[in-house]
């Protein structure tokens, strides 16, 4: 039995780089096969995936052919290699964790949030007439990056609800991620929303919320806001759709 | 014991022995070969100890605190630079194995200038012609010190390549609504401070091998590796690799054993900045500042070593700390900084680079680039 264990323990520990790259082959096969990577890096960086699932591949043929001329002696010994490889494939353990998800009200209380600010003349307010046609579907980014041209008119946009001492009552944030590269750099920007009855808001909750885009004095400074008129919960979109891009 | 000898001193240099081995092996040099042999196998069974620990720990709290929105954020932290930095790791491997295959050492020895401070300061511009990012630097550099590249010119291009470059002036124009003042002076205090550690480095360890890890050091002044294992295969120029297609082979073999042996740095750095980004919150940082510039370029620039920012994203972070009392030169700080050293890279480091050869190549950036930005917060006053 110990001599079928240790034989054991010997082939695996010579096949360990080529299970750590195996692992990563696959995981890097699924992801962008099925497009969930976009819930950790920008849609644009599939290059970056298809580059990395192709050299994983190439190491993992590598070692699967391997020449004599190629060993390496593993001066890291046994342990050290079981060691290397348990650390490689660690990342797979959160992958696991964090499929499907994305970050919410926790990461955005340990970073800046950026809200509509709007500096406009008295002049330019009072020429803000209240628009009534059909609302018009918006990406709180662009709410957040140019306010002006929809100021007055009925809006609906989507995102997360945030809620804390230092927001006004009968208020909340509609807040999204953007991510310039990854979600490790994910940015919040959000909205004001007057709404009436918050009781049902929870922080993190989806919801589309259609409303009369105005401007309202927040913190010290000019900031718009959303005069709702409907808020609705709505299903949590997978990971790969929870961040706008810069 | 001899009647009369006192056993504390002994229990003390043990304990010592333990905790600081490396330390201990690095610093006395006329320790003997044998001696050397015995503490580093005892060293890196201490390291292994602890990176299993890690291990262990992280699979803990995917087993029991997996639910929590804290663990939740982190593996999304966590996994986002792993997925992030792992294929520019995994290219750099590939890349200096094509340079330990295809590069013969003499003509690389032909290709680079014969004055050692011109090598430093090509060097530093490098990354303008080969766009790199940090993670793949690394083992690229490792690669060309192995092929003899000068210490001075292998650092200046460390640390000079992820900021001078195209991708990074880009990203930091867009970032700073095409401020092109912000652009010139980030890439130029990158060029500035990785020549001058560059020199420092050069000017330090006169010996290169002073400086460098055994594996990292080019081997042909007949210097050898301590750690006894053959070095036929992958110290020389694959010699006895002739043809393209055994060259190629090699290469790749070569890429894929070096990746399995460093790139767990990149995984624990890539854990600890996840950690940090999770745990501590940037308004934190600002509120530390409280309007102080020398403080604030401080409290940047440990904010950029602990958030591990792609070189290329980092200015929109930076960017963001606009709107609060953060000045200008600190957030210079933290996107100069941000790329040249960074827990992820600081571990990433250990293979190439000796531990006194780290501390002083991260005290010299450090201490540039906190004196060039208080002077550029003074200038700008």
């Amino acid at each position: 039995m110990r001599d079928w264990i240790n034989g054991l323990r010997a082939y695996l520990t010579e096949r360990l780089p080529v299970i750590a790259y195996s692992v990563w082959a696959f995981f890097y096969l699924v992801m962008l096969c099925d497009g969930n990577y976009q819930a950790f890096l920008q849609s644009r960086f599939w290059v970056l995936m298809a580059g990395g699932a192709g050299i994983t591949v190439l190491y993992l043929a590598s070692c699967l052919v391997r020449k004599p001329f190629s060993g390496r002696g593993h001066h890291f010994g046994e342990g050290g290699a079981w060691v290397r490889a348990s650390l490689l494939c660690m990342p797979i353990l959160f992958l696991w964790n964090a499929w499907g998800e994305g970050l919410g009200t926790y990461a955005l209380s340990k970073r800046f949030i950026q809200l509509t600010t709007v500096t406009v003349s008295e002049q330019e307010q009072k020429a803000v007439v209240p628009d009534d046609s059909p609302p018009v579907g918006v990406s709180v980014l662009s709410l957040v990056n140019d306010p002006k041209p929809f100021m007055g008119k009925r809006v609906f946009t989507e995102g997360i609800v945030y809620r804390d001492e230092k927001v006004p009552t009968g208020h909340f944030i509609l807040f999204r991620f953007v991510i310039a590269c990854c979600a490790a750099d994910a940015q919040p920007v959000g909205i004001l929303v007057h709404a009436g009855n918050l009781e049902k808001l929870k922080n993190d909750t989806w919801i589309d919320v259609e409303g009369r885009f105005d401007l309202r004095e927040f913190d010290g400074s000019l900031t718009a806001c959303i005069e709702a008129e409907s808020v609705k919960s709505i299903r949590v979109p997978p990971g790969r759709e929870q961040y706008l891009s810069n | 014991m001899v009647a009369g000898e006192n056993p504390r001193p002994k229990l003390k240099y043990w304990l010592i022995r333990v905790l600081f081995t490396e330390v201990i092996m690095e610093l006395n040099s006329e320790c003997p070969a044998t001696c050397q042999n015995a503490q580093a196998t005892q060293s890196r069974r201490l390291a292994h100890l602890a990176q299993g620990g890690f291990v262990l720990l992280a699979v803990g709290l995917m087993v029991f605190l997996h639910d929590r929105s804290l663990v939740r954020t982190l593996s999304i932290t966590f996994i986002s630079i792993v997925l992030e930095a792992l294929p520019f790791m995994l290219l750099g491997t590939l890349i200096g194995g094509m340079i330990e295959a295809f590069v013969p050492r003499d003509r690389l020895a032909a290709l680079l200038p014969k004055r050692r401070a011109i090598t430093v300061l090509v060097g530093a511009g490098l990354g303008a012609i080969f766009p790199t990012c940090e993670c793949a630097i690394v083992p690229v550099v490792r690669s060309l010190l192995r092929k003899g590249v000068p210490l001075g010119a292998a650092v200046a291009y460390l640390l000079g390549g992820p900021i001078v470059n195209p991708l990074v002036a880009a990203s930091t124009a867009v970032a700073y609504s095409f401020s092109w003042s912000v652009v010139i002076i980030r890439l130029l205090c990158g060029y500035a401070i990785a020549v001058a550690v560059g020199f420092w480095m050069d000017f330090r360890f006169r010996n290169q091998h002073d400086a460098l890890v055994p594996d990292a050091a080019n081997h042909t002044d007949g210097n050898h590796c301590c750690h006894g294992h053959d070095h036929h295969d992958h110290n020389d120029d694959a010699s006895g690799f002739n043809t393209f297609r055994t060259k190629l082979a090699f290469a790749v073999h070569r890429a894929a054993d070096e990746f399995f042996d460093i790139g767990r740095f990149m995984i624990i750095g890539a854990f600890l900045a996840a950690l940090l980004q999770t745990l501590v919150a940037r308004q934190t940082f600002v509120a530390a500042i409280g309007g102080a510039p020398a403080l604030s370029v401080v409290l940047m620039m440990a904010l950029a070593v602990s958030l591990n920012l792609c070189s290329e994203a980092d200015a929109f972070v930076a960017a963001s700390f606009r709107a609060t009392v953060v000045p200008l030169s600190a957030q210079m700080a933290f996107m100069v900084l941000g790329p040249m050293l960074d827990i992820k890279l600081l571990l990433m480091y250990l293979p190439v680079f000796r531990r006194r050869a780290i501390i002083t190549l991260a005290g010299a950036t450090i201490l540039l680039v906190f004196v060039s930005m208080v002077i550029m917060g003074v200038i700008r006053k």
